[in-house]
């Protein structure tokens, strides 16, 4: 060997030594698979790490979250390996906390970035005063016993005349309005109207707001721009479930109407993850969206159809499922649970029942003159009618008469609606060929069970929203796969019930509430009321002024400025907002800044909020809150997870500004100011105090860790043990492997799908008196007294549309620098023939204006192939005029700004405001949803 | 070469292949740094190559060192820029982003040969530890196999398994041509051409350099070269050139 050999030899031995730490592999007999695409090793690691398990609330997946704090600051977020959102499959719930820590769950974007909101500089830190007339922008720092006071008692607070406080409007007896005592007791006229409110929060203001102070409005929530009739058409399908979502893992063929899985929906990293099993595994996916969206990337096929028109693709589905047999008529011939469950079925259908012709009503055994109670409804079967209970299968098609009565099967109702078109009008109506109807239908009915027709948001934010979801999720009904595996998922895990009463519970929160108070009267947004119920109706019929909304489930968020400057049904006097911004996150919001803007017509008005929103801004007095990783709630998560699935979130850190407060916190203190049953030192009885927010998230908290059912409790010989076992782990969790039972999801629906739903058939719609209809069923665009909507084609040829980008959400991640970062400055999407027409060039300034808005909104265009032609979308997040995004006064100086908060634009202030009212949004007379995708606007150049 | 000769060649190769790999994967620490730079460690590095130029740059991150030119978090921020951060300096040290790139730019990450490496891997029994998530075509996890596979053919030539050698051997020269030849060389003059600190241009052309040898030894296209019969005057060819 000569020298330079093995001078070699020498010196790479000795770089061995040096470098002689473990590899990257290890041999084994089962060697661990790769993982691609892993994340990199994690910087934020060593012994001064603590580690904190809470729950998102950068969109509202609820994923959980793996803090990573260092001295007392967050320096890291990754997922919860615990929990399910975050990792295919989470970890098993014995897992030994500190051993978890060696694993990160997947966080999206939005969720590791919610630290930068956390540490925003532009946080309120103190309560605030105007001094200004409301809305000027011109605000001073008070103290927290001013703020109470001055709230609780009202006086001449603003230099303009007596302004009423919390305690002179707690009036539970004389009502608003002796002529019409239906509208209930004065305190109705205090209204709360959080925006985003979460599981063990909104319970806590429920019990503030209803059942201590005792208003009717004591939760208008923001669902209804969100996606609330896809809830009550669902609900109205069901008994009782208010969501579906495909069972991905085993499913074979997933249709989603108006949702982009890998955006936006919840929650979207699991929906993303399983999807990528799904395709893995060779299922196909198909996107109805008039976007080219990153689903639609990933699909095996898009279909780019028109706005509103998902229920005619739906009944044209169902066309040529009729037409070629492809209906599970099986299925649908079992009349009650018993037939069904002997086929192997969880569910069965209201397919077989009869409904009376003249009445619209089901048909009953004493209509019938057969036996059977009024529980009863009535089948067709061997020539004769039956009581749906004594029969296994019954007659799917019949229309005759029966003891004299005009009747239908539903099916035949439905049959008859379908066939009242042909596919290719059904495709005329969707702007598609009708061999894409065909095909879709023929591809929905080759997969058994493991096919789901699953929708969201985009086709149910239209006024023909109900009908939209209620015929979107027939189809499913149609092949018999609800609660199947690979099926359509109607309940999903769900959660352990935090409020109690059930018999592991060791706390029944609704009992723990001396002198509660019962709440009477109609809701200022009239939801979950009749019309006809009414004074005014009594005395001048149809129309009401205002639309109401018998089936507004939920609550009917952009209609509560508009009818508190109407003063419709009756005045508010206060109106206390929390993390609430519905001036930027409505359609039309702009509007409906002017509807509380005078103080003679709302004469208070709180802000409870943690930065200085578009909403807030015109309030009174601005209270400062907490950030969600500051503070503590129970969430739940989509039926997209199989097993039961209790988050918990906790604060990570220590508040950032010592002088801002829980929303828990301030309820309490004005209770206890009040002297407000169910608060204080014997809030939940004798002894029991209410003081904190702790004393409240305990029992909460102590409810999930015992469990719904006896015996069920977490590990740990004590409460404070069962307590510190599920929050070491960021909530509760049932394990993986739980997910199903047999052929079916473990947590299945297990009752009736209504094809037919006999109150919505016999409601009448408050403006027109038209009975709503009771079946699967396409209607066009309507205003709010059902007339259709009119606009220059010609002056605005496009439709808007927006949707929600992958790394933002709604009005809470623009004061992100990460976020902004990665945001593109191109953000009215155009088809490149429609810009090519109107020559606008990628990254030219475009002005998007509308009838309602001429002036319009601005912002850089991006040309895309991907956009069906006459759409012109906007996606949502962008275009703030507040947040930070402008200066106000405060105690006499202007505060400093960051006017890339302010980039970019928001579709809504150009879309229809509603042409008989003039102050709100279009919105659908059924479910509530606001209308975002039935504007007609205009495109210039700048 | 005497058996004990070409046990000791096998080894020295392994230990270059590990060090590199390790540079790639972990990034620099401070004993890392400190070990380099001794005087020990300068002294070391330095017989491993008779070039010039080698000795000139590795003269140059000791000097670098003292004169406080070269950090630790310097060299951390270089590293990250090179292997991990996408930014203007990225090296992105994947093979199927080289080897499937067209002529409008890089090919993508998880390509064919990320899955070829990784069932190589497999068939060895070789999975990523606990806490390894990086891809299998990683500049560090080939280095790492390379490694691997010289010592194994250490195993076996202590076992007196000539065949077993053979088959190790032959191993080397396939994942050397198929794998890291075509394109650790060109991710290695990049990183001699993109570092900010003479850690990092050293180590560029250190590795260069090694596989260049490497390629003159033992891994010549159109044949394979067993270890044990390399000339002397390959290796002499092999180095400064």
């Amino acid at each position: 060997m000569d020298d330079s050999r093995r001078k070699f030899i020498q010196g790479a031995l000795a770089l061995g030594a040096l470098a002689a730490t473990a590899g990257c592999m290890g041999s084994s007999e089962k060697p661990a698979r790769w993982i691609s695409g892993g994340p990199d090793v994690d910087p934020v690691s060593g012994p001064k790490v603590k580690f904190v398990r809470t729950v998102c609330l950068g969109c509202h997946s609820a994923c959980g979250l793996q803090c990573k704090v260092v001295d007392g600051v967050l320096a890291k977020i990754d997922g919860n390996p615990y929990h399910p959102n975050n990792m295919e499959p989470h970890l098993p719930f014995k897992t030994d906390p500190k051993e978890a820590e060696k694993v990160n769950g997947t966080v999206c974007a939005k969720g590791g970035a919610t630290m930068q909101t956390l540490y925003d500089p532009f946080r309120l830190q103190h309560p605030l005063k105007r001094v200004g007339p409301r809305g000027s922008g011109q605000w001073k720092t008070i103290t927290w016993d001013q703020a109470y006071e001055e709230i609780i008692k009202g006086g001449n607070l603003f230099g303009e005349g007596h302004v009423d406080g919390l305690a002179a409007c707690r009036d539970l007896k004389t009502p608003i309005d002796p002529e019409a005592p239906e509208l209930g007791p004065k305190a109705n006229q205090v209204v709360f109207m959080p925006g985003r409110i979460e599981h063990g929060k909104k319970e806590f203001t429920d019990r503030f707001f209803r059942d201590a102070y005792g208003t009717i409005n004591f939760r208008m929530d923001h669902t209804s721009i969100c996606e609330v009739s896809h809830h009550v058409g669902l609900k109205l399908c069901t008994d009782g479930r208010s969501h579906i979502k495909p069972d991905i893992m085993s499913a074979r063929y997933i249709i989603f109407f108006g949702t982009t899985p890998y955006e936006a929906n919840f929650p979207m990293q699991a929906l993303a993850r399983k999807l990528n099993f799904f395709r893995e595994r060779g299922g196909k996916m198909v996107i109805v969206d008039p976007r080219f969206s990153n689903s639609a990337a990933k699909a095996s096929e898009w279909i780019p159809i028109l706005p509103g028109t998902d229920a005619a693709f739906a009944l044209g589905m169902m066309r040529w499922m009729m037409d070629h047999d492809r209906v599970d008529k099986r299925y649908l011939s079992f009349p009650n649970q018993k037939a069904a469950g002997a086929d192997g079925h969880l569910t069965w259908s209201d397919a077989s029942y009869l409904v009376r012709q003249d009445s619209r009503k089901l048909l009953r055994p004493a209509d019938a003159k057969i036996p059977g109670d009024d529980k009863g409804l009535v089948v067709w079967k061997d020539g004769a009618p039956h009581d749906n209970r004594t029969v296994a299968t019954a007659d799917l098609e019949y229309a005759g008469t029966v003891a004299g009565i005009p009747v239908k099967t539903v099916y035949t109702m439905l049959k008859e609606r379908v066939g009242g078109r042909t596919v290719k009008e059904y495709a005329a109506i969707c702007g598609l060929d009708p061999q894409i109807i065909e095909r879709t239908a023929a591809d929905f009915t080759s997969f058994g069970r493991q096919a789901v027709a699953d929708f969201y948001r985009g086709a149910v934010q239209h006024t023909n929203g109900t009908y939209n979801a209620r015929t979107l999720a027939t189809l499913n009904f149609l092949i018999g796969n609800v609660s199947w595996k690979g099926g359509c998922e109607a309940h999903g895990g769900s959660h352990w019930h935090e409020m109690g009463g059930k018999p592991g519970n060791p706390y029944n929160l609704a009992k723990l509430h001396p002198g509660k108070v019962k709440v009477t009267g109609v809701p200022v947004d009239r939801n979950k009321h009749n019309y006809e119920d009414s004074t005014e109706f009594k005395k001048k019929g149809y129309p009401a002024k205002r639309p109401w909304y018998p089936f507004g489930y939920d609550f009917v968020y952009q209609e509560v400025f508009p009818s508190i400057g109407a003063k419709y049904p009756y005045q508010t006097k206060i109106l206390i907002t929390y993390w609430n911004n519905v001036v930027y996150a409505a359609p039309a919001g702009t509007k409906l800044a002017a509807a509380v803007k005078d103080p003679k017509v709302l004469p208070l008005f709180i802000a409870i909020d943690a930065v200085m929103g578009e909403t807030s801004s015109l309030a009174d007095y601005i209270l400062p809150t907490r950030h969600f990783l500051e503070d503590y709630a129970t969430e739940h998560v989509a039926p997209t997870i199989l097993t039961q699935t209790s988050g918990l979130r906790v604060p990570v850190v220590e508040p950032v500004h010592k002088d801002s407060k829980l929303l828990e916190e301030i309820c309490i203190d004005l209770g206890v100011k009040m002297g407000l049953p169910g608060f204080g030192k014997d809030g939940f009885g004798p002894g029991d105090p209410l003081l904190s927010a702790w004393d409240w998230y305990k029992k909460l908290f102590a409810n999930i860790a015992y469990g719904d059912k006896e015996n069920d409790a977490v590990p740990g010989a004590t409460e404070a043990e069962k307590l510190k076992y599920i929050m070491d782990r960021g909530g509760r969790f049932e394990d993986y492997g739980k997910a199903y039972k047999g052929d079916h999801t473990n947590h299945a629906y297990k009752k009736i799908c209504l094809i037919y739903n006999e109150k919505l058939a016999t409601t009448k719609h408050s403006m027109t008196g038209e009975y709503f209809d009771g079946l699967p069923y396409y209607e066009p665009i309507r205003d709010s007294l059902g007339r259709p909507l009119v606009r220059d084609e010609n002056k605005y040829p496009f439709l808007l549309n927006t949707y929600k980008p992958s790394y933002h959400a709604q009005a809470r991640t623009a004061a992100s620098p990460w976020l902004m970062e990665i945001t593109p400055e191109e953000w009215v999407q155009i088809y490149a023939g429609d810009a090519a027409k109107l020559g606008i060039k990628n990254g030219d300034l475009v002005v998007v204006f509308s009838q309602d808005n001429p002036e319009g909104v601005k912002a850089k265009a991006l040309v895309t192939e991907g956009m069906r032609p006459g759409i012109v979308t906007i996606p949502h997040s962008l275009g703030r005029w507040e947040y930070g995004a402008k200066s106000f006064k405060l105690d006499g100086k202007d505060t400093p700004t960051r006017k890339w908060i302010g980039r970019g634009a928001s579709a809504n202030p150009v879309m229809t405001v509603d042409p008989h009212l003039k102050d709100v949004c279009m919105t659908d007379p059924i479910g509530g949803s606001a209308s975002f995708y039935d504007s007609r606007v205009g495109v210039r150049k700048a | 070469m005497t058996n004990a000769e070409q046990i000791q060649w096998e080894e020295a190769r392994s230990a270059v292949y590990g060090f590199f790999s390790q540079a790639f994967i972990r990034g620099p620490s401070r004993q890392f740094l400190g070990a380099l730079i001794s005087d020990e460690g300068t002294a070391n590095l330095r017989e491993i190559f008779p070039d010039a130029a080698y000795r000139q740059e590795l003269a140059q991150v000791r000097l670098d060192a003292q004169e406080g030119r070269l950090t630790l978090e310097g060299a951390v921020l270089d590293f990250e820029a090179l292997f991990r951060v996408p930014g203007p300096r990225y090296l992105s040290p994947y093979e199927s982003v080289y080897r499937s790139q067209t002529a409008s730019g890089w090919g993508c990450l998880c390509g064919p040969e990320t899955a070829a490496v990784e069932r190589l891997y497999l068939k060895e029994g070789l999975g990523p530890n606990a806490e390894f998530s990086e891809l299998p075509d990683h500049v560090g996890v080939e280095l790492e196999f390379m490694a691997f596979l010289c010592l194994k053919a250490v195993e076996a030539m202590h076992a007196g398994d000539a065949a077993a050698a053979q088959e190790y051997h032959h191993q080397q020269y396939c994942f050397f041509m198929e794998h890291v030849g075509p394109w650790v060389r060109l991710l290695a003059e990049r990183l001699a051409s993109q570092a900010q600190t003479s850690l990092y241009r050293f180590l560029g052309n250190f590795l260069n350099l090694f596989l260049e040898m490497e390629g003159n030894l033992h891994f010549r296209p159109g044949g394979e070269q067993p270890v044990g019969r390399a000339t002397d005057a390959s290796l002499q060819q092999g180095v400064g050139q």
